[in-house]
């Protein structure tokens, strides 16, 4: 081995250990925090028995049962609406309308688009003031439903509204891989309906490939916090909401560990059953794909599931639309479709109100966004130069860690080392919870990009750093924006780091939007939602228009 | 000028099979040694071995000489090598000045700038110092990659299969303008088109590894 | 630095030992407290107080600025949820040792969560008895005493509160009076829900519900514990298990806090908002979050009504700071604008009449609307002791929590 590339190799991989121990300390820092005071070894910080302190509480079992309930339903309808769209938009002109109108909605916060849900499906909401009286003659908001319901069903119809988009976004990145066209032409050429060409020739093949997709997409139904803060029922609320109750309150601790211990076992053992629902699946499919059967194609049914995705599509962006009248309203009674009175002040009147927190928002946005870019730069490049070993399951931890297992650890050690309540706190957390989605993101186009362009820039005498910032970074700048844009999204959307770890002090507008929702005046929340969807929504559409402009300014040139 | 010289290379793949051994060679200035041989032969792997770009799992060991000096273990970028390949390689993100300033050697910006006007009208590209690359024709990009490497100043040049990707009117004028735009260097030239090879040059047939 | 909270505690001490027969001497009173502001100069005092109502919060984003320039100390609100989850941040702090330098400086608190500090010795110490302002304060039992526990200079009291209900007169021309005409009101197809406790308005209003319906009255004056817990919470449990079905939500979903039925007031989908300030709704009003029709009142036979406090956690970094915020909060004129429903609209803790008339002013000016409760009426009920809350939080949550 030559030895200035030995040299620059050890530099690499030590740089790229450094970040994946960084990545990986407040895993086990967490889980450990979490794991001892669940068996009772910290009795100061956790007095008591965990476990029997959670069974002895008789919401344990109900809240259980909850999360278990919502997080199961909300996940088979994402799935289920992801297979319905493609059956049924597919090949259709609503197809590339929908493609276009997802990424927008993938970046709105959890917490805006909860807010939103309520404000739009509540018994006095947007929706039934647009069809009252006229259409419903009521006249005063009808008590049949609630919401958030008890049954947990708009904590439900939120997930599906926030998870849809991304499971239907990963799977249509897929079909150009798969063939899909050709599969369907042959299918139905052999006489199949278009629904049995997809479910025996592209689903089998297309569902290995959105599978961890979907299991990250589980992870987060049944172990969320912010959601179900705002959506779901307080009356025993999810498990998680209930684990984060212990935390706050004097002397449960060692329930809460212990409780978000139990979850992240229980998620497992999750795992381990949707694979077996999914072998004995594949044994069915097995047995009817050779059955023979052609099957009739159905028009209404794909008339029904193609209204039902735009209807929930569009639902989507009716949440924005009643946040964004809500944050300009004066006075807006119950049955009036539109506000009696629109005013500016929320934006305008109260800037510390708003100021504030956007502040702290941006600036844990753009540290997490350097951060994650150089830290995954960092990992990539060594990862190029094959100073460490491809390991790209790590960085799927996080994603598989309930966030209040491994936040409570975290939290605790924080406590211990007296780092809680600090902005670097913070942000490291910020970071380890971006750093996931802007290195997967980047590897694809990172591993893609043609070696013979360093080799052509090196052959013409250009440097290591030369090669990288004149040519790696700027041919690769679409998907670098893209994955600054997904950091600052994500890091905008963080809730429960921010809230465990930031001791109350640093107030985002993801925490002043949750803690806020209860009380404050509606249209000072709406303001609030509003400004923290804007944000991701700025900055992905500065990811599409700068590499656009920069190409514009070139033509102009020649 | 020096002669580029390969000595005793030897390169094996993976799984064992070696795709050169013990091979030995010699270019002079002026000179042209075209490689030939089937696809699979090795001929773009010691391409990139001259060029110190071998991926990694390929083995390869061997000496190489650029007159008096070893370029073993000299990182890429200090080996002074012109390399063309198949596709251009101009940079999307520069204009044409841009892709060639990047090949040039650094110093005074007034001879610089004047060096490039010059080699752009020799080379009839003078209304394109400043387009983007995106804009040019085959056989421009072919010239402005050829130019972007000589202005790099380069030791000795490789061609890898340098003409495939044009049509075949445009061939025979880019082969001549490359040769009549190296005389003076070593060149090492990959294909697998007898007449790309000029008349001047040694001719190396590769074995095929298949078997 | 270090030294200072040493030094100040004896002198704390001195004031404690003095403070249940008289006020300390005057000057030795002005030698200290000169003393406390000067260290408080350029402390950052981390002031951990319910943020839930933009109103209060903007409150405190003004008395942030006074406190600023008067006294160079810089107050941040640190929004909070639930002050129980600072009561559990401060034991989990002392579980861990971590004594000096904490992360709450001065906290918003009252009732249960004030005992629970002083039980586990989780205060900084006496400190009422430094501040000048507190000789403005009143002297009454729902002052001295929270919840029955005796405050003995512990915490500082910031304003009173009382438990009223709004309606709309536009809609409801008759409200009930008590716990029993609630009931037949909503049979009649009256619209009500109160918020699940813990939440702070929802274990009030089991409260008064206990309150208006025990047979053993005198029992919640005294900790539950002395008491015939069962025996004297089961009319309550007979009223409740009857009413909740008919509410809204049907028992199953609760409102999260009392300003969620303030809004649901404005929707239509209650008729009667909970809130703990008799002047709430007249802010609600003129900030165009209620129609001006509706009215504030109690229920005849009065309503629980307590006071609320800040206090210092005994690890505080910023103790100096957080006296000269204490001492600030109430002053007659941060007092006068808490008044005020413009901003707030919280009853005063101030004894008006020891209040120097150039002061005075601020108070007759302020204009409470038809909206609020009319002055002097509403009569107050005590808080049950302190215990109380717990073991009907517990006893709720067991009945109707799952």
């Amino acid at each position: 081995m030559p030895h200035f590339v030995a040299h620059g190799r050890v530099l690499a991989a030590l740089a790229a250990i450094g970040v994946a121990l960084l990545f990986t300390a407040p895993l086990l820092i967490g889980l450990t925090g979490t794991i001892a005071p669940a068996f009772g070894l910290m009795p100061e910080l956790a007095p008591g028995n965990g476990f029997l302190q959670l069974l002895e509480d008789p919401r344990f079992l109900p809240a259980l049962k909850l999360s278990i309930k919502t997080g199961v339903i909300a996940t088979l309808l994402v799935l289920l609406f992801t297979i319905v769209a493609l059956v049924c938009l597919h090949k259709t002109r609503w197809w590339r309308w929908m493609l276009a109108a997802l990424p927008p909605l993938l970046a709105i916060p959890h917490a805006a688009l909860a807010v939103g849900l309520v404000f739009l499906v509540a018994p006095s909401g947007w929706i039934v003031r647009l069809f009252s009286p006229w259409l419903t003659t009521w006249e005063r908001p009808p008590a049949d439903w609630v919401v958030p319901d008890a049954g947990g069903w708009s904590l439900i119809a939120g997930l599906v509204m926030k998870e849809a988009p991304f499971l239907l976004l990963a799977a249509a990145a897929q079909l150009p891989r798969l063939n899909v066209d050709a599969l369907l032409k042959i299918g139905l050429t052999l006489g199949y309906s278009p629904a049995r060409c997809w479910s025996r020739l592209v689903l089998p093949t297309l569902y290995p490939r959105i599978r961890l997709t979907l299991f990250v997409i589980l992870a987060f139904n049944l172990s969320v916090v912010d959601m179900a803060l705002l959506l779901g029922p307080g009356n025993p609320p999810t498990l998680s909401v209930l684990l984060l109750s212990y935390v706050h309150e004097p002397g449960f601790r060692a329930a809460a560990s212990a409780g978000a211990l139990m979850l992240a076992v229980g998620m497992a053992a999750f795992f381990v059953a949707v694979i077996l629902i999914e072998k004995s699946i594949a044994q069915v499919a097995k047995r009817r794909r050779e059955s023979g059967h052609r099957g009739h194609g159905i028009g209404l049914f794909r008339q029904i599931g193609k209204y039902s995705v735009v209807a929930l599509i569009l639902c989507s962006v009716f949440t924005l639309v009643a946040l964004l009248l809500w944050s300009f309203t004066q006075r807006w009674r119950f049955p009036a479709a539109l506000p009696d009175t629109f005013t500016a002040r929320h934006w305008l009147g109260r800037s510390d109100l708003l100021l504030d927190p956007l502040w702290a928002t941006i600036l844990f946005a753009m540290f997490s966004c350097v951060a994650t870019l150089v830290g995954a730069m960092v990992w990539l490049e060594a990862e190029r130069l094959d100073a460490v070993k491809k390991i790209d399951w790590l960085w799927y931890v996080p994603f598989f860690i309930p966030q209040v297992t491994l936040l409570f650890g975290w939290q605790a050690a924080s406590l211990i080392t007296a780092s809680d309540g600090q902005w670097l706190t913070v942000a490291y957390a910020h970071w380890v919870y971006t750093l996931p989605y802007v290195v997967l993101i980047l590897a694809v186009a990172w591993r893609e990009l043609d070696p013979n362009w360093n080799n052509a820039a090196s052959v013409l005498g250009a440097g290591y750093w030369k090669v990288l910032f004149r040519i790696r970074l700027p041919l690769l700048i679409k998907p670098v924006l893209q994955a600054m844009a997904v950091a600052v999204a994500v890091s905008v959307a963080q809730y429960l780091p921010t809230a465990l770890l930031g001791a109350g002090r640093h107030n985002t507008l993801a925490i002043e939007v949750v803690t806020s929702f209860g009380g404050v005046d509606r249209r000072v929340i709406a303001t609030l939602a509003v400004l923290q969807s804007l944000l991701p929504l700025i900055v992905f559409s500065l990811a599409l228009l700068i590499p656009a402009a920069m190409q514009q300014k070139q033509q102009q040139h020649s | 000028m020096n002669a580029l010289r390969v000595e005793q290379l030897t390169i094996t793949l993976p799984n064992d099979v070696k795709l050169c051994d013990q091979l030995s060679f010699t270019i002079e200035p002026g000179r042209v040694l075209a490689l030939m041989g089937p696809s699979g032969s090795g001929k773009s792997s010691i391409l990139s071995w001259i060029t110190g770009t071998l991926a990694k799992e390929i083995h390869a060991s061997g000496e190489l000489w650029l007159g008096g000096t070893s370029l073993v273990g000299v990182p890429t970028e200090k080996r002074r090598l012109g390399l063309m390949l198949q596709q251009d390689y101009l940079f999307p993100h520069m204009s044409v000045d841009q892709n060639l300033k990047f090949g040039l050697q650094s110093g005074d910006k007034v001879e610089r700038e004047r060096k490039i006007t010059e080699s752009l009208g020799n080379a009839g590209l003078a209304s394109l110092q400043h387009a983007n690359p995106a804009t040019l024709s085959g056989g421009q990009r072919s010239r402005v990659s050829l130019l972007r490497s000589l202005l790099s100043e380069p030791c000795a040049l490789l061609l890898d299969e340098p003409f495939a990707r044009l049509d075949s009117q445009l061939r025979q004028q880019i082969r001549e303008f490359t040769w009549a735009a190296c005389k003076e260097l070593p060149v090492l030239l990959v294909t697998h088109d007898k007449a790309d090879i000029p008349a001047h040059a040694d001719v190396l047939e590769l074995a095929d590894n298949h078997a | 630095m270090n030294l200072f909270p040493q030094s100040l505690r004896k002198c704390l001490l001195a004031c404690a030992l003095l403070l249940p027969v008289q006020l300390p001497d005057a000057a030795s009173v002005d030698d200290s407290w000169a003393d406390v502001v000067q260290e408080a100069r350029g402390q950052t005092v981390y002031f951990n107080a319910w943020g839930g109502s933009d109103r209060i919060n903007a409150y405190l984003e003004w008395a942030g600025k006074q406190l600023q320039s008067e006294y160079g100390v810089s107050l941040i609100h640190v929004k909070i949820g639930d002050i129980a989850e600072v009561v559990g941040q401060l034991e989990a702090a002392k579980a861990v040792g971590r004594d000096t330098d904490g992360n709450v400086d001065l906290m918003w608190v009252n009732g249960e969560n004030f005992a629970a500090l002083k039980r586990n010795e989780l205060l900084f110490g006496s400190f009422t008895g430094l501040l000048p302002n507190t000789a403005y304060v009143k002297q009454a039992p729902s002052i001295t005493h929270d919840f029955s526990i005796p405050v003995e200079g512990l915490e500082s009291p910031w304003g009173g509160a009382q438990l009223v209900f709004i309606y709309d007169s536009a809609v409801t021309k008759t409200p009930p009076q008590s716990a029993i005409e609630l009931m037949t009101y909503i049979k009649d197809g009256g619209r009500f829900s109160y918020p699940a406790p813990p939440a702070f308005h929802g274990t009030t209003m089991v409260k008064q519900f206990l309150s208006e319906l025990t047979d053993d009255k005198a029992a919640l004056a005294s900790p539950v514990g002395e008491a015939d817990f069962d025996a004297a919470t089961k009319p309550l449990w007979a009223y409740l298990d009857e009413l909740h079905p008919m509410l809204w939500g049907k028992g199953k979903s609760w409102p999260t806090s009392g300003e969620q039925t303030r809004q649901m007031l404005d929707d239509g989908e209650v008729d009667i908002a909970i809130s703990f300030n008799p002047n709430e709704a007249a802010a609600a009003v003129k900030s165009g979050q209620l129609a001006d029709t509706v009215r504030t009142y109690t229920f005849s036979e009065g309503t629980i009504g307590n006071t609320h406090f800040v206090t210092i956690p005994y690890n505080a970094k910023a103790a100096a700071g957080a006296m000269v915020a204490a001492n600030y909060l109430v002053s007659p004129e941060a007092q006068a604008r808490k008044a005020d429903p413009e901003y707030w609209g919280d009853p005063t803790v101030l004894d008006i009449d020891t209040v120097p008339s150039e002061m005075l002013a601020k108070f007759s000016e302020i204009d409470l609307g038809v909206w609020a409760l009319p002055l002097g009426s509403g009569k107050t009920l005590s808080e049950p002791h302190a215990s109380w809350a717990q073991a009907l939080e517990a006893a709720w949550i067991e009945r109707y929590g799952q």
